[in-house]
Parts: C-alpha cells; structure tokens; sequence
C-alpha cells in the first residue's frame, strides 16, 4: 500500500462542541494532499492536531504504520509551516535554517553545510547572513520553507503559507514550492482556501466543511464533478445548483430579455456585479441566489444589468447520493 | 513648504509648553546635581581639590560599604528577577482576563520603610516566625532562630528588596509575555526543540531587552537607598547611602565632601552600567522588533 500517513475515526471537540469530525484519510509517500475548504471549517486545527500541537479527542493517527497519538511534536517527524514565515528574528538566515538540525545534535560543520545546499536550492545562499528583517516576504518564506526542508521530515503540514503574500508572488511561489517538495521526494499536506491554489499544489484534494472531509479525489475530478453542493460551492467551477452541477465552460450569461426558447435549458437568474477580463477575455461577476460565478457572455453586458444564467439540461452533473458519496470519501 | 513651517511651529510650539517642567526639573534636580558634585570636589572652605576621592579609594570602610552595597543590589536584582520571570511565566494566561493580578501589585502600594519593619516583624529573632516555631516546639529557645536580620551579609535587606521587586519586575514583564507571538514556541517545538528551547530561542530575546532595564533600574535604585538599610543594617559594615549620611551629618563638617563623593561614585557606576547593557541590547531590541511576525 506505501501508506504513510493514516488517519482513522479522527475527532476533536473543544468545549464539547466538534471541530473535527470522524476525519479519515491516508496518504502516500511522496505524496502532495491539498485541503480547500472555508475559514473555520478546521483546516487549521487538522493540521496542528497531526503535527502533535493540539491532542486529537477520538481516533488514530499511524506515521509510518506507528501510532503518534501520544508523541509530543518534537518527537514526531512532522514540521508544520505557517501561514507567517515565523522566522525568528534575532537569528540570521543561516543560523534559522540550521535551528532543527541543531536541535538534533548535528555537528556544527555538517548541519551549516546541509543548510547551505538548502539555501541554494531556494536562491537564497547569498542572504545567508542576513537577518529576517533585511528581507522581503518572499525570501522570507523561502527561507522558512528551506528551515522545514533541511530537516527531512516524514510529513511537511504547510498552513496556507502564501496567503500574506501579494498574488503575483503568491502565484510564482506556488510552482517553485511544490517543484523542490517533489524534488526532494516530500511528502506534503497542505491546506487553503484559494482554490486555484488547491489545484495546483495537490496530486490529490480533499473538500472539507464543518470539520469533516465532504470529497477526495484528483483536482481536476473533484473541481469538475462536485459530489454535493457544498462541494461544488466551495471548489466546483462552474454553477452550483440545488439538482447539480454544471462545469463553467458550459454556462453562458444573456441579457433577460433574450431568453433561449429551447425548453431542455436551465435557466437561473442573476445580475451582473462587475465586469472583469480573465484569460484577455471580457467576463461578468454574476450572483444568484445560491452564491455568484464568474461567467463569459456572447454578448456585452453591463453592471447593475438583469441576466440569465443558461446551460444544456444534458450538461448538468447529478451529486452522488449520500452513501456513495461516503463510501468514496472514505 | 507649508509642512516643513508648520512642523517648526509645532516643535517651538512643543518646546514652549514644555519649557515650564524642564524650567524646574533643570533648577531643582540639576542644580542638586551639580552642587553635589561640585562639593564633592571642595573642601568645607571652598577650595578645588580631589581629596575626598583620594580618601575614599585609601578607605577600608568605604570598599566594605561598596562591596556590601553592589552585593545586596545584585542578589537581590537577580534572585528579584528570576522569582518575578517564574511568576509572570505562569500565571500570564491566568492574569489575562482577571483582576487578581493587583494581589501581586501590592506590595509595590507599600512604603519601602513599612516593608522594611515587616521583615524585621516577621524574621528577626524575637519575630513572629521565630514565636510560631517556638510555639511548635521546632525551637529550644528563640534565639535559635538564624539571624537573618541586622547581620553582616544583609539578608534581611535582600529579603525585603526582593518582596519589593517582585511585582515590579512582573509589572516589567507581563505586556512582554502579552507581545510574544507564541506561534513561535509552535515552530520550535515542530523543528525537534523542547519547552526549554522554546524559553530559549522564543521568550527570552524577546525579555531581554525588558530584563536588562530593570535590572539597571532595580541596582541603581537599591545602591543608593538609605531606609531600608538604615532599619535592617548593621553598624558595620554598612550600605553606602548610610555611610554617607552618617558622614554628612556628623558633627564634623569636613566630612561632607566624602559624603558627596561617596554617593557619586555608585551613581557614576550605575550611569556606566546602564549606558553599556542598553546600548548593548538596542540593537538586539530593533532586529526583534522589525523581525517579527512576516
């Protein structure tokens, strides 16, 4: 199976109230596993309870086939990144790079070599004396990733690391992360709310709302057949509806008035708030009363404009049932 | 243009409103400080001369006095600061959301002099501890109670500075406890360190700065208060603030300048010390405070 990574029945209540529920997953060596899912669904604390910070209340966690369950986060091989780079500031880039492998005993000589081929890998070897505050945000969560690379851990949680970042850096962080965690055979969990960045950093992706998880599966599944409509509000791309889904590619906006007489439409109201370009093409901002899409037109479209919403009967993708859903899940 | 007038105005403006304070801050304590360290160059006629240091540096009794007076000052900044680091480092989180924290405040409400005699109330020999272990039958005789005041090594002042100081130094410490992002003790404990690295790497840089100060603060101040030594203090040797008032008032008026020299020359001693620890610890203050966070 090469299962790293298990996580049966995982459960955590604060105050009796559940913030996780019956959480199981795995997974495997090498892997890249993305959690999406909204603020305050339990990411965060999903993370922090593998990593050792928080004790889980009901279930197991298996590392390498080992319970660590009762392992303090210093005695698991999980590194946990943050969302802030947390370097600490009165040690220069060198001395935080080779912080763990100090903590682990390495000779002087040894742990400042590693640390330095670490820093090369993230072009940063240059600053490797300088202090966190001389460098920009991005450095500095290179930096803080090259800290939790050098260490080799078994697991590398990473907790939305790019969201104090712009979007332009955020986006070109993105591939150059996951190309040195594939290149040094990582196995990574990590966790957002962009689901772009879901996409693009996971091998597989997990939906999680209200503290479980709702669908695994490969991104370009799971973006494109939704399995409920919880999901596909939260990663689909396209129009969540109460009877399904329909892919995006497949939704066009008209104005109101030039509604298609064809009667195997669905049609779904809305208005246009904004007016965007995506890809050099012009797009519209339109909400309805399920949430809002971001749709192209064959014609031009105004904000503030009525419109309707219009795909093929055929193109609509039903949601598993409930059992299937959990059989799948799991 | 408009700017750069209206923030000269602003500063004369600051400067005027200021100038009354500074007016008396600058006569009273300045004009005190200089005629201290100017009849510490006198002699009682009025003549220039350096005597009264000469004196001092050929003076057993002031070396004693001096010895006495850094000894009771760093015992007790140190043992004051370590007890109120272990304080504010457990009881922050339960001080947070509760007003119990003024419990620890209050011994900074009492009079040094008052606290002072409660030492003496409670741990001289004939005081209420020496009583109750008598009564208990853990004593033969009440004098066998240790003398742990008005004895050489100054154990009665150290006592009475350290229940002093404590709150003091929490006072210091506890918006510190409050400013540490403790995502850090996270990172510490996920790179492989234990809670001692986390107090190592995370809670102490960011204290010391803060430990530094006050220890500036608590030496300074305690080499060369006069109360508690004069009540708690033996004949000889003793502290130097006490030293130099026997010398000012005792009826021989020649003695003055030594009493002006003798009090001079801690206080030079605490203005090296503080300009060298805070000038060391500025840098390390802006590289925690700019490093912070993201």
């Amino acid at each position: 199976m090469n299962q790293l990574l298990q996580c049966k029945n995982m459960s955590k209540y604060y105050s009796k109230i559940p913030i996780l529920q019956n959480i199981s997953f795995h997974m495997r060596s090498g892997e890249h596993f993305t959690i999406v899912g909204p603020s305050g669904c339990g990411k965060t604390t999903l993370l922090r309870c593998l990593a050792g910070l928080e004790a889980i209340s009901e279930g197991e966690i298996c590392l390498k086939q080992k319970s660590i369950v009762n392992l303090k986060p210093e005695e698991r091989s999980v590194v946990l990144m943050f969302q802030d780079s947390l370097l600490f500031p009165h040690l220069t880039v060198i001395e935080n790079v080779t912080y763990g492998l100090k903590r682990r005993k390495w000779k002087k000589k040894e742990r400042v070599r590693k640390a330095e081929q670490m820093l090369e890998k993230v072009k940063l070897l240059q600053l490797k004396n300088a202090f966190p505050h001389e460098l920009s945000g991005g450095q500095k969560q290179r930096v803080s990733l090259a800290r939790a690379l050098v260490l080799k851990p078994d697991l590398l949680l990473l907790d939305e690391p790019f969201s104090s970042l712009d979007a332009a850096l955020r986006e070109s962080l993105r591939g150059e992360v996951k190309e040195l965690l594939t290149e040094e055979n990582i196995t990574s969990l990590f966790i957002t709310h962009d689901r772009d960045e879901a996409i693009e950093m996971g091998d597989r992706l997990a939906v999680m709302n209200n503290g479980t998880f709702i669908q695994i599966g490969e991104p370009y599944e799971v973006v494109t057949n939704p399995s409920s409509i919880e999901s596909a509000k939260i990663i689909g791309e396209g129009l969540a509806l109460e009877e399904g889904f329909i892919p995006l590619h497949k939704v066009t906006a008209v104005p109101m008035e030039q509604k298609p007489s064809e009667k195997d439409y669905v049609f779904v109201q809305g208005k246009v708030k904004a007016v965007t370009v995506k890809n050099n093409i012009p797009c519209y901002r339109v909400t309805f009363d399920q949430g809002s899409i971001l749709v192209a037109a064959d014609r031009k479209l105004e904000a503030g404009q009525n419109v309707l919403l219009f795909a093929k009967r055929e193109d609509m993708k039903k949601y598993k049932k409930q059992d299937e859903q959990w059989r799948r899940v799991q | 243009m408009n700017g750069q007038s209206g923030f000269l105005n602003n500063k004369k403006r600051v400067i005027t409103h200021l100038l009354p304070a500074l007016a008396v801050t600058m006569l009273l304590v300045g004009y005190g400080l200089w005629s201290a360290i100017a009849q510490s160059f006198q002699t009682i006629e009025g003549e220039w001369t350096f005597a009264s240091y000469v004196q001092l540096f050929n003076s057993h009794t002031f070396f004693h006095s001096l010895k006495l007076t850094f000894r009771v000052a760093i015992l007790s900044t140190l043992l004051a600061l370590m007890i109120g680091l272990i304080m504010t480092r457990m009881l922050y989180q339960f001080f947070k959301n509760s007003s119990s924290k003024i419990l620890v405040w209050i011994p900074i409400l009492i009079p040094h002099f008052v606290a002072g005699y409660l030492v003496y109330l409670f741990f001289s020999q004939s005081g209420l501890f020496s009583s109750l272990f008598y009564q208990l039958g853990l004593l033969d005789q009440r004098s066998d109670f240790p003398i742990l005041v008005q004895e050489e090594f100054g154990i009665g002042m150290i006592l009475t500075y350290v229940w002093k100081e404590v709150p003091f130094v929490i006072l210091m410490l506890l918006p510190v406890y409050y400013e540490i992002d403790h995502r850090y003790g996270e990172v510490v404990r996920t790179l492989g360190g234990n809670k001692w690295d986390a107090f190592k790497t995370v809670e102490f840089p960011w204290l010391l700065p803060v430990i530094v100060e006050t220890s500036v603060i608590l030496v300074a101040f305690i080499a060369s208060a006069f109360e508690i030594p004069y009540l708690l203090g033996v004949t000889r040797p003793e502290m130097l603030p006490v030293r130099a008032y026997e010398w000012f008032y005792d009826g021989d008026w020649s003695k003055r300048p030594l009493a002006f020299s003798a009090m001079i020359l801690p206080g030079v001693l605490a203005l090296l010390l503080a300009m060298l620890c805070i000038g060391a610890v500025q840098q390390h203050r802006l590289r925690m405070v700019k490093g912070r966070g993201r």
